[in-house]
């Protein structure tokens, strides 16, 4: 019991039976089937399958994007599914990063400026300053100025995630955040997610097709046609 | 708050170019607004100042108990009162006995006289009222030559010898008055010791009352109920005052309202049309910011800012170009209308104006403000996610009342009237609900029309319906704005074919009454003699009304066959031009709403002792510029014709005044008791007023038409960004520029005829009540109007939509793809 106490209180992610359908022209097509899941704090945790098996669906789930069809969603002490539009939103801007697949960057915004935003919007401290290391990091230094349509689709990636980083969020979501990159550059990006999650303790879910990258990871979940179909936890 | 306002100044610097466009619609809506605010309100209150003029004050009263109008001298409405005497008598040359004495028509004025406007002399001699003092007496024209007299001369009137000082040519609150004789001015003391009230009764006294800035009514009204038991008893404000000239004064200030109330309206139809279909391209930004954390109320803020910051200075640009007009405008008007328009904007105008135009611009760009709250940050995924749950928005509800009572206070402010307002906001409720009805019916039904055999046609269809679709927007935007202008138009046609200035001219400016029944025949022979033509002759008889058995007022009342030239029926069938054998009536509209009588209902006469209990079998409804004198109430012939009656007549009288001259003479000299008039001036004064107006309704009317369009081409110049990614695809595919023309040209082309068919549907019905129930005005369709404006609508929506698009087909499509 002392142990399942622990457990319990550490636990970032549950999905309990979590589906959801959605209508296609008159039909219903259900996307995800009753997910069950536990992502404790810390966990770096790679979710890979097929093209269409869900992956997206379940992050931006998880990310309070969507609501599900059935079944509930935990997130750091909080059930999601109660939460208001904007609640959710403030929960988003304290706590989660998300990556997305097409970086959906602001088209009116300046890549500078797109870092900001998510640090202006809570209020945080030495935004500007933070801003801008972030875009040393990622190594568009010299492009902050820029629109998102004058940079490169693998300078936007690098772009939307540093976004992701900025406001330090203790989940971070990343789908396919190096798909578009070359390997290089895809590793440093890697690099830097990894890094964020040993050191600041930040859990990762991240989707990917590579295996060597999902190889990397703690835990691996494998998703075909919306449901787990494996769930690989490795033992250190 | 720093959020929200850096980021609205990002946006609006990152996409400046768009918004280029956002902002010229928003300045054409916001500044039409306000510019054509100002400048109605100028002519209204040139309109107010010509009304004032008619009666020289805000109220004149007219009653036996003068004493009881002493108490209200001191009253906090009244700024000022001054009695004038009015009465006819002889005047003739003081140095010459024997000189035919001749009738005037006197007015006896105190110091203060006129409270407005001014006597205007010949010669440009100013006058005062010291000219009068001592036995002075100023004239017009036409004494001095009926009488062969000059400045100088002495006339008598009364036991009392008179000096003229000078000659009048035109004072305030004369016009459409009436008289038969030249007026003459006096001072009021030397009336009263010249022995004439000695004409007892036939003295008519006047207080005029100068009240505080809207007071008027409120005076009148005061003075009506304290005053009631007085029988002779006449209470006019200047805004409530009978005669045609006043009337349609009154009618032209409601119009100039409504005028108002449609270019708010147009302006905020387009800023809301703008505004959504600029939130609508930046749904996918709403959705990240959500994404990012960004609350509602971020969100909302940083677009609010945006809109309230384009308002205001759309608004400036609006008044700077009201100013521009106005310099411009003078110069073109001054030539053509009669009277005096002040073209400054002031600064309190300008305020008001700037106050009003944001307001608008806040109420309707709300809606689609609103609907930020409703985008999904699941819109990053999946670009049409539809807007789940059907949930009662309560916010919505409320801000969609708060907006409807926010239109309604500032329709009613607008206008002036909470009946105004209503029946237009109403109206506008109406033909929104209609819209959106018809958008989605349409979409539905495109929805189900099968496979269309050509490629364009059914792309064209498509994006009719598909998702994100512009439909509901433009059919909203130009089917409202059809609506109001073609309402304008109707009612503008509707108003000023009552003014018919022209009719003044043609009908009869020469008028007889008191012709003895014996007199008939020689009267007309020697008209038709000298006038070239047969003039008309009218029964008058004087009889009492019988009302629940009791003897009532008098009325003069008149006998024929036939409908005249200048009326139309407008309820029940006018008779045959037989006589009947049972009495039959026909009664003007104002009696029939005065006394609430319809077709149907009877009157009854004591005619020598033997009642006379006649049916309505019509109502007329009668041009108030013909002189004549018993039109009220005429019975079918067959009634009448025995019982004891004088003869008036009038008839079109030669233009050269030596002919004209002539027939008063000779219809003087043979028939000494017929009284004549002459309206020459009189219709010739009213002539220039009521043409001035037309000429000014007509030029304000084609202004706000002209911001209709202006506001309606952005509105759908705005939409054009939705077809911005689909062409740039196309393109990719292979189609060529002419096949997405074709395609843009079908979209719109369905959007333009179905707005400017339900728009000028609607235009009718509520053309119909303006004219019924706020300018009280008979009503005749205008089915060409109407057609026009679907066809310039059709035209106009195709043609912008295809022009718009000319850019989008010109660029390069990588250039759309990578931004979107
Ligand atoms: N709103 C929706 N309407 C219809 N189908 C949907 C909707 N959302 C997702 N789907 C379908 O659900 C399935 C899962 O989509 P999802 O984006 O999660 O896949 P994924 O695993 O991320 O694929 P990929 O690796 O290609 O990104 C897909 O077949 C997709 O077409
Ligand atoms: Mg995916």
């Amino acid at each position: 019991m002392r142990r399942g106490f622990y457990y319990y209180i550490s636990i970032m992610i549950r999905l309990t039976n979590v589906s959801k359908t959605v209508m296609s022209g008159s039909e219903k097509l259900t996307i995800l089937h009753a997910v069950d899941m536990f992502i404790p704090r810390g966990q770096f945790v790679a979710v890979v399958g097929p093209s269409g098996s869900g992956k997206s669906t379940m992050l931006s789930l998880v990310a309070g994007l969507d609501a599900p069809t059935t079944g509930d969603i935990f997130l750091d002490g909080e059930y999601i599914n109660r939460l208001s539009e904007d609640e959710l939103a403030r929960l988003r801007g304290a706590k989660v990063g998300f990556i997305f697949q097409s970086f959906h960057l602001i088209p009116s915004l300046t890549a500078y400026e797109n870092i900001l935003v998510p640090m202006e919007i809570m209020k945080l401290q030495q935004a500007r300053a933070r801003a801008q290391k972030l875009l040393d990091e990622i190594g568009l230094h010299e492009r902050g100025h820029h629109y998102p349509s004058q940079l490169s689709g693998g300078e936007q990636q690098r772009v939307a995630i540093a976004r992701a980083f900025s406001n330090d969020p203790a989940i971070l979501l990343a789908d396919e955040p190096t798909g578009n990159l070359d390997s290089k550059n895809g590793m440093h990006v890697f690099e830097l997610l990894v890094k964020l999650n040993r050191e600041r303790g930040t859990t990762l879910l991240l989707v990917t097709h590579e295996h060597a990258l999902a190889e990397q990871a703690d835990r691996i979940i494998s998703l075909n046609e919306g449901r787990i179909v494996e769930d690989l936890q490795k033992e250190n | 708050m720093n959020f929200i306002l850096n980021m609205a100044w990002r946006e609006m610097r990152a996409s400046w170019h768009r918004l280029l466009l956002f902002f010229l619609c928003i300045a054409i809506g916001v500044g039409s607004m306000v510019g054509l605010r100002s400048l109605i309100q100028s002519i209204k209150a040139a309109i107010k100042s010509e009304a004032r003029l008619l009666i020289a004050a805000d109220v004149d009263v007219q009653t036996e108990s003068m004493a009881v109008l002493e108490r209200y001298f001191n009253s906090p409405l009244v700024v000022d009162h001054t009695e004038k005497l009015e009465f006819g008598t002889l005047v003739r040359s003081a140095a010459d006995p024997n000189a035919v004495p001749r009738l005037v028509w006197l007015t006896a004025v105190q110091q203060q006289y006129p409270l407005y406007g001014e006597v205007r002399l010949v010669d440009g001699q100013h006058y005062d009222h010291s000219m009068l003092k001592y036995r002075g007496v100023l004239v017009r024209p036409k004494l001095l030559i009926q009488h062969n007299l000059k400045v100088g001369d002495e006339i008598k009137i009364g036991r009392l010898n008179f000096t003229i000082r000078g000659v009048i040519q035109k004072e305030p609150g004369q016009m459409m008055h009436f008289r038969p004789a030249p007026r003459v001015l006096v001072d009021y003391n030397d009336a009263l010791a010249a022995g004439l009230t000695d004409f007892g009764s036939r003295v008519q006294r006047t207080m005029l009352f100068k009240t505080l800035e809207g007071q008027e009514e409120t005076l009148a009204r005061q003075l009506r109920r304290e005053l009631r038991t007085d029988r002779s008893l006449r209470v006019n404000s200047f805004r409530n005052r009978e005669g045609p000239l006043s009337e349609q004064l009154a009618q032209v200030e409601n119009y100039l309202s409504l005028l108002g109330l449609v270019i708010l309206a147009l302006g905020g139809i387009g800023i809301s049309s703008v505004t959504r279909v600029f939130i609508q391209q930046k749904m996918k930004t709403i959705a990240i910011l959500k994404c990012l954390g960004g609350e509602n109320r971020h969100v909302l803020g940083a677009y609010l800012a945006q809109v309230l910051a384009l308002g205001l200075t759309g608004g400036l640009l609006g008044l700077a170009l009201a100013r521009i007009v106005t310099i411009g405008l003078p110069k073109y008007l001054a030539d053509r209308i009669s009277f005096d328009i002040e073209y400054g904007v002031t600064w309190q105008a300008a305020l008001q104006g700037l106050g009003a135009g944001i307001l608008v611009a806040l109420l309707f760009s709300l809606p689609p403000l609103l609907e930020i709250r409703r985008v999904k940050p699941i819109l990053v995924l999946r670009k049409d996610t539809a807007a789940s749950g059907r949930r009662v928005d309560w916010l919505r509800l409320v801000a969609g009342l708060l907006i409807l009572m926010g239109l309604f206070a500032l329709a009613a402010w607008q206008a002036g009237s909470f009946k105004i307002g209503g029946i237009f906001l109403g109206g506008l409720v109406a033909t929104s609900c209609m819209l959106s009805l018809a958008g989605a019916a349409l979409i539905r039904l495109l929805r189900r029309v099968g496979h269309l055999p050509s490629f364009v046609l059914r792309q064209g269809v498509n994006s009719l319906y598909r998702p994100g679709n512009q439909t509901s927007v433009i059919l909203f935007a130009v089917g409202l704005a059809v609506f109001f202008v073609v309402t304008i138009y109707l009612v503008q046609i509707n108003m000023l074919s009552e003014f018919n200035y022209n009719s003044i001219l043609v009908t009869h400016d020469l008028g007889m009454i008191d012709i003895q029944k014996d007199q008939q025949a020689e009267v007309e022979a020697v008209l038709t003699r000298l006038a070239g033509e047969a003039p008309t002759m009218i029964p008058m008889l004087r009889l009492r009304m019988v009302r629940r058995g009791r003897p009532g007022q008098e009325w003069w009342v008149s006998y024929r066959p036939n409908l005249e030239e200048y009326e139309k029926v407008t309820a029940g069938r006018f008779w045959e031009p037989t006589p009947s054998p049972d009495p039959e009536i026909s009664i003007e509209d104002h009696i029939s709403r005065d006394f609430q009588l319809g077709v149907g209902d009877t009157m009854t006469f004591d005619v020598l002792g033997r009642q006379i209990t006649a049916r309505i079998t019509s109502i007329r409804h009668a041009n108030r510029y013909v002189w004549n004198p018993v039109n009220s109430i005429i019975f079918r012939p067959g009634a009448l014709e025995d019982a004891p009656q004088r003869i008036a007549a009038h008839i079109k009288g030669p233009v050269p005044a030596g002919p004209r001259a002539q027939i008063m003479r000779e219809i003087a000299d043979r028939f000494p008791n017929v009284i004549v008039y002459d309206f020459v001036e009189t219709f010739e004064a009213a002539r220039g007023v009521v043409r001035s107006i037309s000429i000014v309704v007509t030029f304000v009317g084609g202004f706000v038409f002209l911001c209709g369009v202006l506001i309606l081409v952005g509105s759908i110049a705005m939409t054009k960004f939705h077809r911005l990614y689909e062409a740039a695809i196309l393109k990719t595919l292979g189609a060529t520029r002419r096949l997405i023309i074709l395609i843009t040209l079908i979209e719109y082309g369905v959007l333009g005829l179905l707005a400017g068919v339900i728009g000028s549907a609607a235009a009718i019905a509520l053309s119909w009540a303006i004219n019924k129930y706020a300018l009280e005005l008979a009503w005749q369709p205008l089915p060409s109007v109407n057609l026009i404006g679907v066809a310039a609508t059709l035209l106009l929506v195709t043609a912008v939509g295809v022009l718009s698009s000319l850019d989008v087909m010109m660029k390069k499509p990588l250039d759309i793809l990578r931004t979107e």
